[in-house]
């Protein structure tokens, strides 16, 4: 299922790179198909139909989430990963909805973006906080970002990246977490970004990520992922779900909301995020739709772009 | 390096943190490509701390380049911000227009400057007025007394005024240039920042070629914009060869019956065309016309073809 065909200007304008992937990196599109050529070589009318899909997003925000000076506000912070996690598992209580996707005989592997407008240690560690208070002992919560011992030696993995645009793969976020473990992180970084799917269904990876939780508190829109404080915004907020393509899709509507807002008129990500509609289209691993994902929003509504 | 050992209310260690080619990812991970992209030498690092951390800190990271171009590539990736002057001479050689006049650009708290053969980024971390006084001094401090080259040679020669084509003019009315979507590179993975062509390398880029891209607007409502990509190999076989694997990737539905000398297709996202003249490798995209397109390339990549080979 590697992609290894080129992809061009042109295939985004025909409509052949997945429906996301457009909106993210053309300005203008025509979404005509016909005789267009698919990502993986196919002739768009030849291509395999997959089928429906549906996910469900959760974005909670708090005006009071980062003071002036961007430091993060504790109780806020813990209030809202409260109200997040268990508006994903739909249970009534923080401790209930931990439970519901983590057992006390797991060893859980957090993984945050460590690296370059990182996710923010608070929420590290907030996150531990709580599996501890859910009765997951302290010893088997482990740090498991970087090489792919580290996911090997958990069973189950709590996904926290930094929601920020990259240079090379357009974004750089829940698809990208996983690269360290593929041993080789700099392939990634050519064509090859448009297959960083791979890195989650590695044989020591798959099937772990119980959560993503994405860290949108100061989110980065452009020049990622060197910091660029231009294009760094407060937007306060939490993004999570169990589907980390869904994740990445509604995280590339926000960069994308939030850039047009800078320059006052569309300005397309480049490269394009080939990676979120790759994804799903040839990975199966969610959905990059906006049309199949649910998305709940809770808290401050304010410049809320969605 | 005159950088000072206090500055205000911060000060900094007494050597710096040296990052070579082979660290840089160690340093900074993806963004790593950026700089190798553009003939990084080696980055010196000098983070300024104060007493009262709640001041935050200043980081200073100075980039040394091979040549002035590769600096002024860095520089050109983003015009946007606050225009800031170093207090350097007039430039060199003829003023060109092609690319915004200021050397140094600020917001946010962040700086970045091009002097000669030096790039640099100056963070702070908390931004407050004292702060942004302090990084505009250091500024100064590192880039004083420092050549003030010209812009790259392709892209001085970047057609930027309008006249009129019936006048033997190369920009055709009433299309204007963009200085600031002008961009230079020879990576085609910083082409691709600037507008993505491919996800492959369609045009043999790389560091011994010189390219620039830029966009051109009409000011007729409703007429669009035209994108050229223009680009300098170290010999015409060179250039010959990358318009025949660009024609091959790009339009191969032509490339058989296409010359690579010059041409011209209606594509999805308006009209192609291209010409190789001597070195030069000139593409305009995105345009209305196939007159439009076929005028720019033409004499750009003429333009391109009269610059003295000693000029890299």
């Amino acid at each position: 299922m590697t992609i290894r065909r080129i992809i061009t200007r042109r295939d985004f304008v025909r409509g052949t790179v997945g429906t996301m992937t457009i909106a993210a990196g053309a300005a203008s599109v025509t979404t005509a198909a016909v005789g267009g050529v698919t990502a993986s070589g196919e002739h768009a009318d030849q291509a395999p139909r997959r089928a429906p899909k549906s996910a469900r997003v959760v974005v909670v925000r708090h005006a009071e989430a980062l003071n002036d000076a961007h430091g993060v506000n504790l109780p806020v912070l813990d209030r809202m990963l409260a109200d997040t996690v268990m508006r994903v598992t739909g249970q009534k209580t923080s401790k209930d909805a931990w439970l519901s996707l983590v057992k006390p005989t797991d060893t859980v592997g957090l993984v945050p973006t460590s690296h370059l407008n990182p996710t923010h240690r608070e929420l590290v560690e907030a996150v531990r906080k709580v599996l501890v208070a859910a009765g997951i002992p302290a010893e088997r919560i482990v740090e498991a970002q970087g090489s792919i011992d580290k996911p090997r030696a958990c069973t189950a993995l709590i996904a926290m990246p930094a929601l920020k645009a990259h240079w090379l793969t357009g974004l750089g976020t829940s698809l990208k977490l996983y690269i360290m473990y593929s041993g080789r992180p700099s392939s990634y970084h050519n064509e090859n970004n448009v297959n960083l799917a791979d890195t989650w269904l590695l044989p020591d990876v798959k099937g772990k990520t119980r959560l993503v939780l994405l860290d949108a508190l100061r989110p980065l829109c452009d020049k990622g992922p060197q910091p660029d404080p231009r294009y760094m915004w407060d937007y306060k907020g939490l993004i999570a779900s169990t589907d980390p393509v869904a994740v990445d899709a509604v995280g590339l509507q926000i960069i994308m909301e939030k850039r047009k807002a800078i320059r006052g008129e569309p300005w397309p990500l480049s490269p394009p995020p080939l990676c979120v509609a790759a994804a799903d289209e040839r990975f199966g691993l969610g959905t990059s739709r906006l049309d199949e994902i649910t998305i709940e929003k809770a808290g401050w509504a304010q410049d809320i772009l969605l | 390096m005159n950088l000072p050992k206090q500055a205000g209310a911060w000060s900094r260690p007494e050597t710096p943190r040296r990052i070579t080619a082979q660290t840089i990812f160690d340093y900074m991970d993806g963004a790593g490509e950026l700089y190798v992209g553009y003939r990084f030498g080696h980055l010196d690092v000098y983070e300024y701390t104060a007493v009262d951390q709640s001041l935050g800190t200043i980081l200073v990271e100075l980039y040394w380049m091979q040549t002035s171009d590769d600096a002024f590539g860095l520089l050109s990736t983003d015009w946007g911000g606050e225009p800031v002057g170093l207090g350097e001479a007039a430039p060199d050689g003829k003023r060109v227009q092609v690319v915004p006049p200021q050397r140094a650009l600020y917001g946010a708290g962040l700086l970045r400057a091009w002097s000669g053969d030096l790039y640099l980024r100056i963070l702070a971390s908390r931004e407050t007025p004292h702060s942004r006084e302090i990084v505009f001094a250091l500024a100064r401090a590192a880039t004083s007394g420092r050549p003030n080259p010209p812009v790259p040679a392709v892209t001085a020669v970047l057609p930027g005024g309008a006249p009129s084509p019936a006048a033997g003019g190369t920009v055709p009315e009433p299309y204007l240039l963009r200085p600031d979507r002008t961009c230079f590179f020879r990576s085609y993975l910083v082409l691709n920042s600037a507008y993505f062509l491919a996800s492959q390398d369609l045009l043999d880029l790389g560091p011994q070629v010189e390219g620039v891209t830029t966009e051109y607007r009409s000011s007729r409502t409703g007429a669009g914009r035209m994108r050229i990509v223009l680009v300098r190999y170290p010999s015409a076989d060179a250039a010959r060869g990358a318009a025949v694997k660009f024609l091959q990737g790009y339009v191969p539905e032509k490339a058989s019956q296409a010359s690579a000398a010059a041409g011209r297709a209606k594509l999805e996202h308006g009209w192609l065309a291209w010409a190789t003249t001597g070195a030069s490798l000139a593409l305009v995209l995105d345009a209305p016309s196939a007159r439009e397109a076929t005028t720019l390339a033409a004499a750009s990549a003429r333009e391109v073809a009269r610059i003295p080979k000693t000029t890299s």
